[in-house]
């Protein structure tokens, strides 16, 4: 191996935890991948060599980028009331090795959707210091803030993400079989084995796109009346794995219809979060999920 | 007959331009692209294929990538270029703009080899050290 290779192999170590970082921040894997494109490429004419902490200061480049890439979609995109940021879609039995990779100490859906709602300061802050484990006054320059600022805001993310219970629970096995329950009830039209399986605030969050609104409904009975309205429209349900976690693709006379993640807490699902975008889903790779 | 001086300016008006192929014919197929030794992801790009390829990815990541040649010299017969590059990164907006130093080594009329520098000063040095 040449100086080169090493080099840029040192670079590779750093690169899963990098695309981590952009996709946390982005919540989109090719936004990602064009942060930490953007950040090589800087940093290939950066003489970087009394740099002491290379992993840090390569995840401070990286988090420049998305930081700005976060302000400028702000600027140029009409919030909805729901944005689904891009779910990584694998087979219901295994993770592709390099989606594990990028999903490592688990970012599901749900929490993705409530970063979506953070302010770009809030959420570089939080995600910096409170998923990997930066220090404040190396996030505080790049947001140009004081420490204790950049601790304020994380914070504030911190409190947002609480509010809204998104950890899951661990067991795959566990969630599956709520999720099961919840498809099977909805399918015979019961009622109340869909109120079994949802938690009293549970939240149906619905990305459809530019051509609808996009909805968001809270309470088990508001979730379970439109449970039931979707089991009436003859899709086909297949189980996957949505950012890690228990989820559904559905299709409708074989086009993709929706990318479902669901988020099981203490046996009972406390949120639901659908991509219906047809634009979206054609973007997505589902062929991982043909038989 | 063309001065080295031209010809490196003829491959930095082709990068201008976009003009990857303008950029490669007047480079050895086995050219040797050594960005900035002391970045954290230093590499080599060696041949058409791969140097394509590097160019490609700055252009498609910055709008407006453009390199101003700074009083390019010959010196001990290589090109000494100090470079002004600057542009915009497509998704970020982020400003790109950064002073380094190309030395460029022509062989019968083509670049075969280029290497970076963080200054004029280090690029002189490492042409005394060959």
């Amino acid at each position: 191996m040449d100086e080169s290779d090493w080099l840029a192999e040192r670079f590779e170590e750093h690169r899963t935890r990098l695309r981590a970082v952009a996709y946390r921040m982005l919540g989109s894997v090719s936004d990602a991948d064009d942060a930490v494109q953007e950040a090589w490429l800087r940093l290939s004419r950066t003489d970087a060599s009394r740099v002491e902490n290379l992993g840090g200061w390569l995840t401070t480049v990286v988090a420049r980028v998305s930081l700005n890439m976060l302000r400028s979609r702000d600027v140029r995109r009409e919030q909805p009331l729901v944005h689904m940021p891009e779910p990584i879609v694998d087979r219901a039995d295994g993770t592709d090795p390099e989606h594990e990779a990028l999903l490592a100490d688990s970012v599901g859906l749900a929490l993705l959707v409530v970063l979506e709602t953070l302010s770009p300061a809030e959420r570089l802050a939080f995600v910096l210091h409170d998923m990997f484990g930066m220090p404040f006054d190396e996030i505080a320059p790049i947001v140009d803030r004081s420490p204790e600022a950049a601790r304020q805001l994380a914070s504030r993310g911190r409190r947002r993400v609480r509010a809204e219970h998104t950890d899951p629970d661990p067991d795959i096995e566990a969630q599956r079989e709520v999720v099961n329950a919840f498809l099977a009830a909805a399918r015979d039209g019961d009622f109340e084995g869909l109120l079994a399986v949802l938690d009293p605030d549970v939240v149906l969050r619905a990305d459809l796109g530019p051509a609808a609104e996009s909805r968001e409904v809270r309470g088990a009975e508001a979730v379970a009346s439109q449970a039931q309205l979707y089991s009436r429209l003859g899709l086909l349900m297949k189980p996957a794995l949505i950012n890690g976690a228990a989820g559904l693709v559905s299709t409708k006379d074989g086009e993709p219809f929706s990318v479902g993640g669901f988020t099981v807490r203490d046996g009972r699902i406390v949120a639901m979060d659908i991509l219906a975008d047809p634009e979206r889903l054609r973007r997505l790779d589902l062929t991982i999920l043909e038989d | 007959m063309q001065s080295d001086v031209e010809l490196v300016r003829g491959i930095i008006e082709a990068l201008n331009r976009g003009d990857v192929d303008g950029m490669l014919m007047r480079m050895h197929a086995d050219f040797e692209w050594r960005p900035l030794e002391s970045s954290p992801v230093a590499r080599v790009y060696r041949g058409h294929e791969h140097v394509r390829g590097y160019v490609e990815d700055w252009l498609g990541t910055f709008d407006g990538l453009r390199i101003d040649l700074e009083d390019p010299e010959d010196v001990a017969g290589r090109v000494v270029a100090p470079v002004h590059a600057h542009g915009r990164g497509r998704a970020s907006g982020l400003a790109l703009d950064t002073r380094f130093c190309q030395l460029w080594t022509v062989r019968s009329g083509v670049a075969v080899r280029m290497d970076e520098y963080v200054t004029r000063d280090e690029a002189l040095d490492a042409l005394r050290s060959r």
